[in-house]
């Protein structure tokens, strides 16, 4: 199937079929989904659920099986460099020239682009700037630390200004403070009108980030949505946990609790019980007049939602271990 | 900017890249110094062995050939130490980037990895022959000043020009071992391979069947003949015309690169 369809659509990224066979193993098995201009798109799965693959496919560095997908209206196989002139990629490992400088290493990207010495020096001070790696232009590489290479890995993605960004886990490894930086950085950027392809193992940054979720496991994508409408599939479909606080607990009040429809089960723990009811039910008020019947002072009442990790694991077959 | 001027910028970005980065290099500074004392010790000792200094009376028919004669001693010497030096210059060219993981950060820039591959031969090639024609410039100066004769200008050029090709057949012989390898000691030992191939097995072979055809293969035999002729010192006949040298020379040439850039393009890592 052809995907060119020049640069004026509303899809920033289109999969269609996408297939990649290694040997006989499938490590990406006929996906299809769908990037809208303008989303931070979530890429989520478990080691080796064909995630990199993935990627490595839509920015052309692998060639896939079958199918194909289009970037900007750009077909992956017809147009490769149109593709790429349109994106910035950040690799999961991102590996540089040690004996260069890394400002020398910059102009070398930013020169596949035909931007001049004098816009390139611009730009990239800018950059440096930008990523707070100002005082560190003329040094080599290998005397830079992981959260700077990853640092430089981040300016040389944007070196042309791109509009899809693809990031390959872009905060492994790094400290909380590069972290908030990198994750300020990216919503920056989506408000400028730069599309975000966020591959992550980090729940919750997916889940502060990105407003659409895709994810894959063994090759296949198990869901593709926002994640609200993700949590209110979840949780229609499990049983949910409520967790009550008190004063003080009877056994007598327990027991009713106990015995009203839809409770499944009840734990205690010093001044706090957590109640597991069927899925599909909601009888908190009544659970809590039943206690305040029972004269229990209640201090309070939660009522778990699904969060990603509940929902990941959920879709992807795991357990919570909470 | 259309698909060729596009695909042209991409290898003139990587080419100028591994110029530069080469001609920079500690290894680059090293091998041409082991090259320079090759050459210029190859010829200070031709032009004693041929009675040009020193006190051994050169032959008429020596003296008569002037300085064309030691730059053909200084050949043989080149074709032993040149695949040497190319082979150490670039067993790593595509490996090292394997290794450290820049070559996503290149793959993912509007360039072909074709272009990538022939960017990176075109590139080192030059980085190469600077000292190498700097070299053997002043070799053959030197020569020259020695003898009291001169060396027609055809002559010095294609003697550089052949010198070239000869060693960028083994450059391109060890981007193809880079491409396909994934460590550093497999290239290294794949660019070994090459040159006792070419220097131990394939005289030990001829040895034994005494087939011409089989010197043929050589490049390095090739690369003597046409310098030979170059330079007026043909001794033939030969088993083919002399231009069927100058033909295996350049389809060497020819069928190492384009070896070297489909490999590296069609090789997933």
């Amino acid at each position: 199937m052809r995907l060119d369809q020049g640069h004026e659509t509303s899809e920033a990224i289109t999969v269609h079929d996408l297939t990649k066979k290694y040997h006989g193993f499938t490590a990406v098995d006929h996906i299809f989904f769908t990037v809208h201009k303008g989303d931070i798109f979530g890429f989520l799965g478990p080691n080796g659920a064909g995630k990199t693959t993935t990627i490595r496919m839509l920015t052309t560095l692998l060639k896939p099986s079958a199918g194909t997908a289009a970037l900007l209206g750009n077909d992956i196989l017809r147009s490769p460099l149109e593709v790429k002139k349109h994106i910035g990629f950040m690799p999961d490992v991102a590996g540089f020239y040690s004996e260069m400088k890394a400002e020398d290493i910059l102009s070398f990207y930013a020169e596949f682009y035909h931007i001049s010495l004098e816009d390139r020096k611009r730009k990239i001070q800018n950059l440096f700037d930008t990523l707070q790696l100002n005082g560190f232009e003329k040094k080599k590489v290998k005397t830079y630390s992981r959260g700077m290479k990853q640092k430089l890995a981040f300016a040389s993605s944007l070196l042309n200004d791109p509009e899809i960004l693809i990031l390959d886990e872009p905060t492994v490894g790094l400290d909380p403070p590069t972290i908030h930086f990198f994750r300020t950085l990216m919503r920056q950027l989506n408000k400028q009108g730069v599309t975000i392809f966020l591959s992550s193992h980090i729940l919750s940054e997916v889940e502060a980030l990105c407003n659409r979720v895709c994810i894959i496991n063994k090759g296949k994508i198990v869901a593709v949505d926002r994640i609200d409408a993700l949590s209110a599939r979840v949780s229609q479909s499990r049983n949910r946990m409520v967790t009550i606080t008190f004063e003080q607990m009877t056994d007598e009040a327990l027991n009713a609790v106990r015995a009203l429809p839809g409770v499944i089960s009840i734990t205690q723990k010093e001044n706090t019980i957590v109640i597991e009811l069927q899925q599909g039910t909601s009888i908190i008020p009544e659970i809590n007049r039943t206690l305040v019947h029972h004269n229990i002072n209640v201090t309070g009442i939660a009522s778990k939602e699904a969060d990603l990790e509940d929902i990941f694991l959920s879709l992807i077959g795991g357990t919570s271990h909470e | 900017m259309n698909k060729l001027s596009d695909t042209l910028w991409g290898i003139y970005v990587v080419a100028k890249r591994e110029f530069i980065m080469n001609l920079k290099s500690v290894r680059m500074i090293i091998l041409m110094i082991i090259f320079s004392l090759f050459v210029l010790f190859a010829a200070y000792v031709g032009s004693f062995f041929f009675g040009f200094i020193g006190d051994v009376p050169g032959t008429g028919d020596n003296v008569e050939k002037g300085p064309v004669i030691i730059a053909f001693f200084v050949v043989q010497f080149i074709g032993f130490i040149g695949p040497i030096i190319a082979i150490a210059l670039n067993f790593d060219i595509i490996v090292k980037e394997k290794i450290q993981n820049s070559l996503n950060l290149l793959l993912c820039r509007p360039i072909s990895k074709r272009s990538i591959a022939l960017g990176k031969f075109i590139g080192v090639t030059g980085a190469l022959a600077v000292p190498v024609i700097f070299v053997n410039l002043v070799a053959l100066l030197i020569v020259m000043v020695i003898s009291g004769k001169m060396i027609e200008l055809i002559q010095i050029f294609g003697f550089l020009l052949l010198t070239m090709m000869f060693l960028a057949i083994y450059l391109a012989l060890a981007q193809i071992i880079s491409s396909v390898v994934k460590t550093t000691t497999t290239a290294i030992l794949g660019g070994l391979g090459i040159w006792f191939l070419f220097w131990l097995f394939f005289p030990i072979i001829n040895v034994f069947i005494h087939s011409a055809a089989i010197s043929l293969i050589n490049p390095g035999t090739s690369y003597s003949v046409c310098i030979e002729h170059i330079l007026g010192l043909s001794t033939g006949p030969y088993m083919i015309p002399l231009w069927g040298f100058y033909l295996i020379l350049i389809t060497w040439l020819l069928a190492t690169i384009v070896l070297a850039v489909e490999l590296f393009h069609w090789k997933e890592d």
